[in-house]
């Protein structure tokens, strides 16, 4: 799992987006949340680019719920960018498309 | 995308049904005769879901599942056991290991394709 | 790959599994302690019973699974192996395998016998068990699988209903409330999929994700599950059903499922048990529709007033119920019965298995038709009426389809058959020091059910003597030229409406000389015999040719040869023996391809119709065109130029002819018959002998269904069987390879 942190991330604001590249699953788990922590840290509310993720599961569902929980301290929610088919299903299954900001197209 | 099974049975009459109804609900089946062939079929591919005998020649379907459990690309893998209705101590050893899943033999078909529904993702 | 392979790899396997578990439990006999084999032999007996698990037969399964428990208590210490165990235990092998034979419709039910051997059996085990632990014996406790793999209900819903104040929610559909423990990723559990599974029984109406669970980022354990869901889930299956969906994580997952229209005191109980607190949770219920809100009001109403009864130290109602770590289901709904889902996964079975003896009566059945059929036929010709006649044929190629089809249904491939022997090959090669291959062909050759199961021990005791004698040790085989590994060869093939089964070896053949020897000492030839090499070998067939003791001086064949022969004989099949000396045998086996109906030739002989199997007439030849030529007194024929042997088939057959006995007896006979000028002769082969029978009259072509003779006709040589003709005449059915075989070796 790749992280990046993108162009419009702002610390004073609190704004960041990121870009999930590679699997969200299990054995990616540990991984991922460690390259979570340090924006946990610097920013308030996040955007996520998920078009570029793999394999995902519930593991990598409760991670996004967690950038979303970090987002409501200061009032707002998770926005994700744009997303992958499987990221998308997951959401749609879990019914989590009314609890985050949504793709544009969708 | 077709799911890759892991199917390790020392019975061959087994591993042809357990084959023959996971293909035809459209799985990739690999198969192994006892717990050491079944290690060494984890090479590397990504496997969505093990199941597996018990009482096996070499090494038994318990002992298969820690060692399993030790590989870090292989430990999260679904794993659902074949099991009689005498081997609780057997079932509580292996859930212990990390087999959750286990069905009672005899099974219908029908039974062992709803439990890999619940065990892998489509 | 089929299903249906694998039934018959099943067949293949439980005889491999059942010799195993013999030898194992033989070896037992010598180291009643040694753990491997102890081991070994309860993976057998349990493979046993897995697999015939798997195949549905529970019979089998029950009875073997007393066999399997005593064995687990032998390898636990818990049981002393002993000789009287070992003996039950092997009389449990004999019965596992009667038991598997009547599964596997090899035999048709067990007899009165068995059935209470296996009576005796199953008391003699559960008195093993119970004398090693006081515990009831388990006998039949293997249910089918619809009913042990669904955990058994709580009841415990009941005691809260009883404790109702009476008033009942809207919610039509049924409530799910799901708390995911936080190993259940690591143990490779993937909450989605249970949710999707639902939408295989139902329809989730909504859905609530909770995270109330999920920790500040730094105390994250990010492979720990946090997740729990609020389900509103319409469906009609029942709560086992729904239960059974959540079976794999009922260890890990808190799971409260309340039916439509529970009581509001369950779901008082249910925002107790969870962990998020009950304002939380009230909320997520009445959003998804689950509850209405006066209804979420009326229950934190109770729960207040609950709340100060207990405070004024009261009964403590609002102890929690039990909900952790168990299905906790509240009743209210009559479940639909178990039996249901049982019916209908079996009909998803695609293999039909049917018992042997209805197959039986299917198959006589249709050969009655044949029979009727022919009549009909017949009657049509007579009456001359074309349409009738037209419609009679296209009925008789239709029941001629029927006939095949029927038949086709009882045949196996041999190749079951032959590949049992590898294993037969493989360890008596080892025991003896040999170096042995087995070559398989034309495995896939079908031939009838009775006669592949009824060649099985005459085909070991070939085998087995190959093995045994055949073929020579590697040093003798490398002294003699030869290549240390010996070849057996098992093939099969279609020949002229038989079935040809070869069993070869490249041993050392067989020693004329000594066969000789034998048979002059045995007294079976005189010592001025004139007999080909042929002749000589086929001696060993000779019931009281050899006795065990003096075998291996005569490579071994013999050894009970003459009951090889006769089984063989019974099928009315015959077997044949080549050898060269130094470079190994041939044993041929020519078999009917099938038991019960054949194509004939009837033929009337005196007052009486005779039934010559069609596929063993070479030809008809007028008896005076031949019948110049014969040598005086010595009941041969020239067939332009071939002769053979022949005999008067009323001589054989026709008591008034005083011929019970004419076989055997010298010629001259000749003279006393009135010789008739529409005498006709039938040239029958068998394999590769030839003979003529004399017959009256040729009547024609004839199906014939085979008929057993009764007890009376037990000793009558040459007869194979009766047969019911159309107009209801009895007509017996010749047994050429007996016939031609004594012709040609008393004949000559």
């Amino acid at each position: 799992m790749d992280i990046s942190k993108l162009k419009g991330s702002n610390k004073k604001t609190g704004v960041c987006k990121l870009r999930f590249q590679g699997d969200m699953d299990i054995y990616a788990a540990e991984e991922t949340l460690a390259a979570l922590l340090p924006y946990f840290d610097d920013f308030k509310t996040f955007s996520v680019e998920l078009d570029q993720v793999g394999e995902i599961d519930s593991s990598g569902i409760q991670l996004l719920l967690q950038c979303h929980r970090q987002s409501q301290k200061s009032d707002g929610q998770l926005s994700i960018l744009s997303w992958s088919e499987n990221v998308r299903e997951l959401m749609e299954i879990f019914q989590l498309t009314e609890r985050f900001t949504l793709p544009d197209a969708a | 995308m077709a799911k890759t099974i892991l199917i390790v049975d020392d019975s061959s009459s087994v591993r042809i049904v357990l084959a023959t109804t996971l293909k035809s609900a459209g799985y990739n089946v690999i198969d192994a005769v006892d717990g050491e062939d079944g290690l060494s079929k984890l090479t590397g591919e990504k496997i969505h879901l093990i199941i597996s005998d018990v009482n096996m020649p070499k090494m038994d379907g318990i002992t298969m599942v820690k060692k399993i459990k030790a590989l870090p690309k292989y430990k999260f893998t679904p794993i659902c056991m074949l099991t009689t209705e005498s081997e609780e101590s057997k079932m509580k050893a292996g859930k212990m290991a990390g087999a959750k899943a286990w069905i009672v033999k005899p099974f219908q078909p029908a039974v062992l394709l709803s439990a890999v529904e619940k065990l892998v993702l489509p | 790959m089929s299903l249906d392979e694998g039934l018959q790899g099943f067949l293949e396997e439980s005889k491999d599994l059942l010799d195993e578990m013999e030898d194992l439990l033989l070896k037992l006999e010598d180291k009643s302690n040694d753990s491997e084999i102890i081991n070994a032999l309860f993976r057998v007996v349990h493979t046993l019973k897995g697999t015939s698990g798997m195949f549905g037969f529970t019979e089998v399964v029950s009875f073997t699974h007393g066999a399997e428990s005593v064995m687990d208590s032998v390898r636990d210490g818990d049981i002393v192996l002993n000789e009287d165990l070992l003996s039950v235990l092997l009389k449990s092998r004999d019965h596992i395998s009667a038991l598997l034979d009547v599964a596997l419709e090899i035999s048709s039910e067990l007899s009165a016998e068995d059935s209470q051997q296996g009576t005796v059996l199953s008391e003699q085990l559960a008195q093993y068990l119970n004398g090693s632990e006081s515990s009831t014996p388990e006998g039949d406790s293997a249910g089918p699988a619809a009913e042990s793999a669904t955990p058994a209900s709580s009841d415990t819903g009941a005691a809260v209903v009883q404790a109702l104040d009476g008033e009942t929610v809207e919610n039509e559909s049924w409530h799910i409330s799901l708390r995911f423990g936080p190993d259940v990723l690591r143990n490779g559990m993937e909450p989605l999929s249970f949710i999707r599974y639902l939408n295989t029984i139902g329809t989730i109406l909504s859905l609530e994700t909770i995270d109330e669970q999920l920790p500040e980022p730094a105390a994250m354990d990010a492979e720990s599950c946090y997740l729990g869901f609020e389900i509103n889930f319409a469906t009609t299956a029942d709560k086992a059903e729904i239960t059974a969906v959540f079976e794999f994580v009922q260890d890990d997952c808190k799971v409260n499922i309340l039916p439509p229209h529970s009581h509001v005191e369950i779901y008082l109980k249910l925002l107790e048990d969870l962990p998020e607190g009950h304002y939380r949770i009230g909320e997520i219920l009445t959003r998804t529709g689950i509850l209405t809100h006066r209804e979420l009001e009326s229950i934190l109403v109770l729960q207040s007033s609950q709340l100060s009864e207990a405070a004024a130290g009261s009964d403590p109602a609002s102890d929690p119920v039990p909900f952790v770590g168990e299905l906790a289901v509240s009743e209210g709904l009559i479940e639909a019965p178990l039996v249901d889902a049982a019916i209908k996964r079996q009909e998803e079975c695609k293999v039909v298995r049917v018992s042997a003896a209805k197959l039986e009566e299917l198959i006589t059945l249709v050969g009655e038709l044949v029979i009727a059929g022919a009549n009909t036929h017949l009657l049509a010709r007579e009456s001359e009426n074309n349409g009738l006649v037209d419609a009679t044929e296209k009925l008789g190629g239709l029941v001629e389809a029927i006939r095949d089809t029927s038949l086709s249904l009882r045949m196996v491939q041999i190749g079951d058959t032959f590949a049992r022997f590898r294993r037969v090959v493989r360890e008596n090669s080892r025991d003896l020091g040999k170096e042995i291959d087995l070559e398989i062909s034309g495995g896939d050759t079908e031939l009838d059910k009775v006669v592949v199961d009824k060649m099985a021990d005459p085909l070991m005791h070939l085998v087995r003597n190959s093995i045994d004698h055949g073929l020579e040790t590697p040093g003798q085989r490398e002294a003699a030229g030869k290549s240390p590994r010996g070849t057996i060869s098992l093939n099969a093939f279609h020949d002229s409406g038989s079935i040809v089964i070869e069993i070869s070896d490249d041993g050392r053949g067989l020693a004329k000389d000594k066969i000789l020897a034998k048979a002059i000492e045995k007294g079976l030839i005189s010592d001025n015999h004139n007999l080909s090499d042929d002749e000589i070998y086929r001696l060993i067939f000779e019931a009281g040719f050899s006795t065990a003791d003096n075998v291996t001086n005569l490579s071994g064949r013999g050894v009970g040869m003459d009951v090889v022969r006769q089984n063989i004989e019974s099928l009315r099949g015959l077997i044949d023996i080549k050898s060269t000396l130094g470079e190994g045998t041939v044993i041929t086996i020519r078999l009917p391809l099938t038991m019960a109906i054949i194509d004939g030739f009837l033929v009337q002989v005196g007052s009486g119709s005779y039934v010559i199997p069609l596929d063993m007439v070479d030809e008809c030849v007028e008896y005076s065109e031949v019948a110049q030529d014969a040598y005086d007194g010595s009941q041969h024929i020239n067939l332009r130029g071939e002769i053979m042997p022949y005999l008067r088939l009323g001589e054989v057959f026709t008591p008034s002819r005083n011929a019970a006995d004419a076989v055997s007896s010298d010629s001259g006979e000749k003279s006393q018959i009135v010789e008739k000028s529409r005498e006709n002769i039938v040239v029958a082969r068998y394999g590769n002998k030839k003979a003529g029978l004399v017959v009256d009259d040729l009547l024609g072509e004839h199906q014939t269904v085979i008929k057993p003779l009764g007890r009376i006709f037990e000793n009558v040589q040459g007869l194979s069987g009766a047969t019911i003709l159309g107009n209801g005449e009895v007509a017996m059915i010749v047994d050429v390879p007996n016939l031609v075989d004594k012709l040609s070796t008393i004949g000559v």
